[in-house]
């Protein structure tokens, strides 16, 4: 179980899919972590001091906007837990509730262990005596119904990658304690440059590991792709398009504030988290400006970007400047849809527009209208996904955000330990980020730090003076 | 055993009457004595008190840094130990702060000798050869000691240091006989008592070269390896070698040579006549101590192993031969010792054995290191399962202390795991699960950093004053030290040096470091990585007038303040559910919500606080939530 004095967050609602899901927040810093995140529609009747009110507002991810939710304020010591207690309700599905998770950790909480917001309610009175061998049993059932999950989750590839990455720090805190426990053996004791090698190798692993966890974003919470193309190129036809042909929608939620409109949909059995944008073209109207440096930002965070171009455009080679930028800019991920293939001159239709592909731009003849060009465009996307271009594996990978989380400060504690290292930092100092990152990759596979550690000390090196 | 029951007798009454005279007795009986306790110290031989069974030194990582807290708290080791010094190396130099530790080698009859000066010193202690029989146990107390020709002594208070000595059984080749350690007897009795009294003891295993005659070995064949050639000593107040006095220069010399394809030959054409292989041996031996054999079978891909050569003593003519531990019939052992370059004529005069004892499993024990379930019986040393002089000594201080302290009707010195390695011995002990003789590792220290041997005394000499261990010499020059550290630390915060100073200049400029803009203070310039003692010396002449232990000390504050800030928060959030206290009356099979093993290692160990309770082996989160309930239920039910 967490600190009582830490402030702890996770998801109240069943994850998966869902309209709505619930993050609670509780503990002594709630209220600072979503000061700090949270913008209200309304701070005059947010800054108010009555609880059990609901507020609109922006929740925020450091400059990243999360999603626009519903917050409800249940200060102490009336709340569930009989601490200050914030409920973030998200409309946007589990990745918006993910990425407000993601936010609340950020600002100092942390992840909630199984059962805990109910232990912190029983410990504060909030349930009678009766109640407490349920509370007991809850916690018990959760923690192995979580452990159970986590293994589960880890299906055999991932698994065996963080058990890789795992006994590769194992191998190196094992060779720097040996050197330290046992200064005197025939240790071999890892040289500096060598260990230095073999924490880059760790790290990279780690990277690799966190990588995956990003490609298993693209799974859980759609691959982000923006639709972008100037003014009625028919951007908003393609989205509706989509929507009509797999009717698959996850969830909706109409821009209020913005111009983007996010969309979720099935295609070639790949989730899209589709966002549509404002047209792209010079404009000197404040508003629109507002809206296509937003469709800009769309394009810096897109997995992929699906460029709708007039044919007529490309085939007179007339296209726009902020058009030629795109494909410019991000040619690796952008899939040029040559759209209105119908309006081209009889005899032109099959045109395939060779002379616009730029290196790395995938163009695909396309008419909404008569659905031209809609199955190449599943295909392209379903080889992006599994083909390695966007993720290295096709499955599901680590699953659940405090897996995540763990691999998260696994990196960080090897990137700390790899900089002392880089800063000559004598051995003792770096093998505490070392064993910080053993700890961390350990609570993911579930297995003992220092029974591990003594026994690869005295298998990998012969001790014994 | 006896025969025959002998007519018991009243040997006098006692505070605390200590049983076993070895680093753990010796250490026990002394706290105890200095304490004000009336005190009895039993061995089975009072000329052979604080004996070094295996290696001829004291110290290496983490041992070294148990001499030092033990020398912090008012112990004795440190002081016999640079008494007897033959030799001193710092190990570790290169890895850092908190892992460099000094190794001595001691003379052990001088050793030995040195201890029972001290002991026949002390007032209030009295001494007595005996082989102790039995405890006397009544209505859940400990009430004495009955030993085999039936004296009794009365005692409110027993500690047990019985060392390897209970039911020992010596195993050389295919020679197996009841015995104790370098050809002592052993006690049958005591260790049946305590079964009979319902404490569950197991089994160890240990082992040791043979001994070689020093004008044997072909030195020419062998790698010098020399002490250090500063003085170092592990004592705080500083005690002269009786041998190279201060002048190291007249240290002794150790030896390193290499096992080869040969000796490896003799042992693996032999393995059908090693107990270790046979079955003979049935205790678990040390993994970090392996025999020969076990190394030639395990690392087979090896062609030569280290051996090293050290003196027993000044004048003796033994070298103990570190390296080759074995239990190979003797012959067999001649023979692999002969195989050895510069061995070839090696006249082997104390061959090798391995020794299986019984010990007591130390879940039994409670922090303070008494028995549960026992009021006033303690027991510390290699009884409890560990291994190694120093961890046995610490464990004597500490025992010696408690029962002192239980004499006086005073509470228990419990030391934490982030006050020193004393704290994370006993706490390991009480907690973990033993798979094998524990040996403290300083890998076995979560808050490494924070347990230097340099801060040893920092840590734990205030406590020690507290005790009462602490002679009022030391402590004078204990406080002197911390104002000249205090001093030293807030000079180097304060004192700012312009980019205009010319000396600034040439010393960063050595160093490899950029001029700072603004200036810096010393502190500032310190946590360069790039700024070492002798940069800081340079611009400061007059910090060479410091011992250098202590600039060096202070530099560590300094240089590394980050790290040991985030170690000392790591500190405050385990104190904190060290604080919350678990009732002694926790009936764990009755709590709801404790998965089935939890109860039982609860139950057994029987935790005194809720963090302690986590670090029991086998508890989860789960079963930590569990008892967090219950602990509120208990409390909401004590308030209706």
């Amino acid at each position: 179980m967490n600190d009582e004095d830490q402030t702890i967050v996770a998801l109240a609602t069943p994850a998966g899919e869902g309209a709505i899901h619930i993050v609670r927040l509780s503990g002594k810093e709630a209220a600072r972590i979503v000061a700090a995140c949270f913008s209200p529609l309304h701070p005059e009747r947010w800054e108010k001091k009555e609880g059990f009110t609901l507020h609109l507002g922006m929740f925020r991810d450091g400059d990243l906007e999360a999603d626009q939710v519903l917050v409800g304020k249940m200060p102490a010591p009336a709340s569930y837990t009989g601490e200050d207690v914030y409920e973030i309700n998200c409309h946007g599905g589990m990745p918006v509730a993910q990425r407000v998770i993601t936010a609340c950790r950020r600002a100092g909480a942390v992840l909630a262990e199984p059962g805990e917001f109910t232990l912190r309610a029983f410990l504060h009175g909030k349930m009678d005596l009766v109640q407490a061998e349920a509370v007991n049993d809850l916690i018990r059932a959760r923690t192995e119904m979580a452990a159970g999950l986590a293994l589960a989750q880890l299906n055999g590839g991932i698994s065996a990658e963080v058990r890789e990455t795992r006994q590769k720090i194992l191998d190196i805190l094992a060779g720097i304690e040996a050197g330290i426990d046992f200064p005197e053996e025939e240790t071999d004791p890892l040289a500096r440059t060598e260990l230095l090698q073999r924490l880059i190798i760790a790290k990279e692993h780690a990277q690799d590991l966190f990588a995956g966890s990003r490609a298993g974003r693209v799974i859980r919470e759609g691959l982000a792709t923006v639709i972008a193309g100037k003014p009625n190129v028919g951007k908003s036809s393609l989205l509706n398009a989509l929507l009509r042909e797999e009717r698959a929608i996850v969830t909706d939620i109409p821009g209020t504030t913005r111009d983007e409109i996010h969309e979720y949909v099935v295609a070639g059995g790949i989730l899209l988290h589709l966002i549509d944008t404002a047209g792209l073209r010079a404009s000197d109207d404040p508003v629109e400006k507002l809206g296509i440096e937003r469709t800009w930002k769309a394009l810096n965070m897109a997995d992929a970007v699906l460029l709708l171009l007039d044919a007529r455009d490309a085939r007179s080679g007339a296209l726009a400047a902020e058009e030629r930028a795109v494909l410019a800019e991000y040619a690796g991920k952008v899939i040029a849809l040559v759209n209105k293939t119908d309006l081209l001159p009889p005899g032109l239709e099959e045109w395939a527009v060779p002379e616009l592909a730029e290196p790395g731009v995938c163009v695909i003849p396309f008419s909404v209208k008569q659905r031209r060009g809609f199955e190449e465009l599943a295909q392209e996307l379903k080889e992006r996904v599994w083909g390695g271009e966007i993720s290295a594996s096709g499955e599901p990978r680590l699953a659940s955000l405090r897996q995540q989380s763990a691999v998260e400060r696994t990196l960080l504690a090897l990137e700390k330990a790899e900089e002392a290292m880089q800063a000559s930092a004598p051995l003792d100092l770096i093998s505490i980020d070392i064993r910080a990152a053993l700890e961390e990759i350990s609570q993911i596979t579930g297995d003992a730090v220092e029974d591990d550690l003594l026994e690869r000390i005295f298998t990998q090196f012969c001790i014994g003076k | 055993m006896n025969i025959n029951k002998p007519i018991e007798y009243d040997a006098g009454h006692y505070d605390v009457v200590v049983v076993g005279a070895g680093h753990a007795g010796c250490e026990a009986a002394l706290a105890a004595a200095r304490l004000g306790c009336r005190t009895a110290l039993l061995t089975l031989s009072l000329d052979r008190v604080a004996a070094m069974p295996c290696n001829p030194s004291v110290g290496g990582p983490a041992k070294g840094h148990l001499v030092r807290e033990i020398d912090a708290l008012g112990g004795v080791m440190a002081q016999v130990a640079d008494r007897t010094s033959l030799q001193a190396r710092m190990l570790n130099t290169g890895k850092g702060p908190a892992v460099q530790a000094l190794r001595v080698q001691a003379d052990k009859a001088a050793y030995s000798r040195e201890m029972r000066r001290l002991l026949f010193a002390e007032p209030n202690l009295r001494l007595y050869q005996g082989m102790a029989e039995r405890v006397d146990i009544a209505g859940g107390a400990v009430r004495g000691v009955v030993t085999r020709t039936g004296a009794r002594f009365a005692a409110p208070n027993v500690i047990l240091t019985g060392g390897t000595y209970l039911r020992g059984r010596v195993i050389v080749g295919e020679a197996v006989y009841a015995g104790g350690p370098s050809g002592e007897q052993t006690s049958l009795g005591l260790a049946e008592n305590l079964r009979a009294w319902g404490f569950r003891l197991s089994r160890f295993k240990t082992g040791t070269p043979p001994r070689l005659a020093r004008r044997s070995v072909d030195f020419s064949r062998w790698i010098r390896q020399p002490g250090d050639a500063e003085r170092r000593g592990f004592s705080f107040l500083p005690v002269p070698s009786l041998f190279w006095g201060g002048d190291p220069a007249r240290q002794e010399l150790c030896w390193l040579g290499y096992t080869n394809e040969r000796t490896h030959e003799i042992i693996r054409a032999n393995l059908g006549r090693a107990p270790l292989y046979t079955g003979v041996v049935e205790g678990i031996g040390p993994r970090y101590c392996p025999s020969i054999e076990d190394k030639v079978v395990r690392f087979a891909e090896r062609t030569a192993h280290q051996v090293f050569l050290e003196p027993e003593g000044h004048e003796s003519d033994d070298l103990y031969a570190a390296g080759i531990s074995t239990s190979l019939p003797e012959e067999i052992q001649t023979e692999l010792v002969h195989s050895i370059a510069g061995l070839e004529r090696a006249v082997l005069l104390k061959p090798g054995y391995a020794i299986e004892y019984d010990y007591i499993l130390p879940r039994q024990l409670a922090p303070d290191l008494s028995l549960k379930g026992c009021a006033g019986l303690f027991a510390a040393g290699q009884i409890n399962g560990t291994s190694g002089y120093e961890e046995a000594a610490a464990q004597g201080l500490l025992a010696g202390v408690n029962a002192a302290r239980r004499a006086r009707g005073e509470g228990p010195f419990v030391p934490g795991r982030d006050e020193g390695y004393i704290g994370v011995l006993a706490d390991d002990l009480v907690n973990k699960e033993l798979l094998e003789p524990y040996r403290l590792l300083t890998a076995r220290a979560e808050y490494r950093l924070l347990l230097r041997q340099d801060n040893a005394d920092a840590r734990l000499t205030p406590r020690g004053r507290e005790i009462g261990l602490v002679t009022e010499e030391r402590w004078r020059a204990f406080s002197a030290k911390m104002e000249r550290r205090g001093a030293l630390l807030a000079r180097w915060e304060q004192e700012r040096f312009s980019p205009k100073d010319e000396k600034l200049g040439a010393v960063l400029a050595e160093a490899g470091s950029a001029l700072p803009a603004g200036g810096a203070s010393a502190a500032e310039l310190l946590r360069r990585p790039e700024i070492t003692a002798e940069a800081i010396t340079a611009l400061m002449p007059e910090m060479r007038e410091l011992p250098a232990e202590e600039l060096d000390e202070a530099i560590t504050l300094v240089k590394y303040a980050g790290y040991i800030g985030r170690q000392e928060l790591a500190v405050a959030r385990m104190q904190k559910t060290e604080r919350r206290a678990l009732p002694e009356d926790m009936e764990y099979a009755r709590i709801s919500g404790l998965a089935h093993e939890a109860r039982q290692r609860l139950a057994e160990v029987r935790p005194r606080s809720l963090g302690q309770a986590a670090r029991v082996s086998g508890v989860t989160p789960a079963d930590i939530a569990a008892l967090l309930v219950h602990l509120e239920q208990r409390r909401r039910t004590a308030s209706l």
